[in-house]
């Protein structure tokens, strides 16, 4: 019996200690932690619309249009921006999206990904021209990446079509992109099918229906 | 004594190579080298901080709820470790993602407590614990070298040799079992040469 109240006394001890401890560490980080999330979004949202438009966050009723979406707009052009998330091979690709009142991709950036390394983690593939050999330090090239460079200008409201016979979008010369574009078609990755139809269906699937719900 | 305890956890005891221990971390996070020298100082931080908290306490905690209350202990510089990465490293966190809540029921953590410092006292606990966590850094180090720079012809991010189409197998799992093995059989022939002579 006094042995049962040892040890439980020592392990409650113990445990409150540890969340006190595990508060204060919470307290002090989550200014810091909200801070980088709205900065790493706000960041996002610029890359997919024109510079100098002008974004208002909309709320929708979260089924057929989505929870939260933006407006954006810059002259004449209007866009929408959605956040979809898909379903890959091993996580979901969240990304957000801007199309045009037409259903026209404008931009896309891919927020959150746990794909398989050197696979289908290369949706987010910048495609770096530095060598190690200029300098162990030269700063890796940051840009917007091939894989979602390659859906602007494509059309939601069609079917997007995935082209396995090219070889990828960085390879190909300007021809063979119009091509690809007049298709309403995206090259694959290399070995990364499934992550590359989760990304078109998330589009064909999600961004179509939330405009359709928005423009009525 | 400095000097031994940090040569035993980096070279004679190395985690990786001789104790064989967290392989499954040391297979997930190798595939670059930013990320196997962040998930390597996250181990050397949790394990340094928690051999030293387990030492303090180690007479006080009754032998038959040792175990529980070492994972409690651990779990929270693990949590800590999580907040402040989140805060001020969070491309690194995205990275390693689940692997750092994983620390937790890393064995080279628990094994140290187990093993090391429930038995002996604070300054040879906080030395095995950094020598222990150098030579996971280190370890790491060795295999992501091999596997970023075969797996995806760079280095740090850096595109490594013009013209050279990466084995992608390296970058995966399998690939990594063979670093590890390859690794592991040149340290060990190496090892075993020295204790002949």
């Amino acid at each position: 019996m006094k042995d049962i109240i040892k040890l439980t006394a020592v392990l409650t001890i113990i445990s409150v200690a540890a969340a006190l401890i595990i508060a204060l560490a919470y307290v002090k980080t989550k200014g810091t932690i909200e801070d980088g999330q709205k900065k790493a979004q706000e960041t996002a949202l610029d890359m997919v619309v024109p510079a100098g438009s002008v974004l208002t966050e909309k709320k929708g009723d979260g089924s057929l249009k989505p929870a939260q979406y933006w407006e954006a707009s810059k002259g004449d052009d209007q866009f929408y921006i959605f956040k979809i998330s898909s379903t890959g091979y091993s996580s979901d690709i969240i990304y957000l999206v801007s199309v045009d009142t037409e259903g026209l991709v404008y931009g896309m950036t891919i927020m959150q990904q746990a794909e398989t390394p050197g696979l289908g983690s290369r949706v987010q593939e910048v495609i770096s021209k530095e060598y190690i050999w200029n300098g162990l330090f030269s700063k890796a090239e940051k840009g917007n990446t091939w894989f979602t460079e390659q859906f602007s200008g494509l059309n939601v409201n069609n079917e997007i079509g995935i082209d396995k016979s090219m070889g990828e979008w960085h390879k190909l010369d300007g021809k063979s992109k119009d091509a690809l574009k007049a298709k309403n078609s995206i090259t694959a990755i290399t070995g990364s099918t499934i992550s590359t139809r989760a990304v078109t269906k998330g589009l064909e699937v999600k961004a179509r229906g939330y405009l359709k719900a928005i423009r009525g | 004594m400095i000097r031994e305890e940090l040569k035993r956890g980096i070279f004679t005891e190395n985690p990786i190579f001789i104790l064989v221990l967290g392989l499954c971390p040391s297979l997930a996070t190798s595939t670059s080298i930013k990320n196997g020298i962040g998930m390597g100082l996250a181990v050397t931080f949790v394990l340094a901080c928690s051999n030293v908290i387990i030492s303090v306490v180690r007479k006080v905690i009754p032998d038959k709820v040792r175990i529980p209350c070492f994972i409690v202990i651990i779990a929270t510089f693990v949590s800590v470790v999580q907040l402040l990465m989140k805060a001020y490293l969070p491309a690194l966190d995205k990275q390693l993602g689940i692997f750092v809540p994983l620390i937790v029921v890393n064995c080279i953590i628990l094994g140290r407590a187990e093993a090391f410092a429930s038995k002996n006292n604070i300054f040879r606990s906080l030395l095995d614990g950094i020598g222990i966590g150098l030579g996971f850094t280190l370890s790491l180090s060795v295999l992501s070298i091999i596997r970023e720079s075969l797996g995806s012809n760079k280095l740090l991010g850096l595109n490594f040799i013009p013209g050279y189409e990466p084995m992608t197998v390296f970058i995966l799992a399998p690939g990594g079992f063979f670093t590890i093995a390859l690794v592991m059989a040149l340290v060990r022939r190496y090892s075993s040469r020295k204790k002949e002579a």
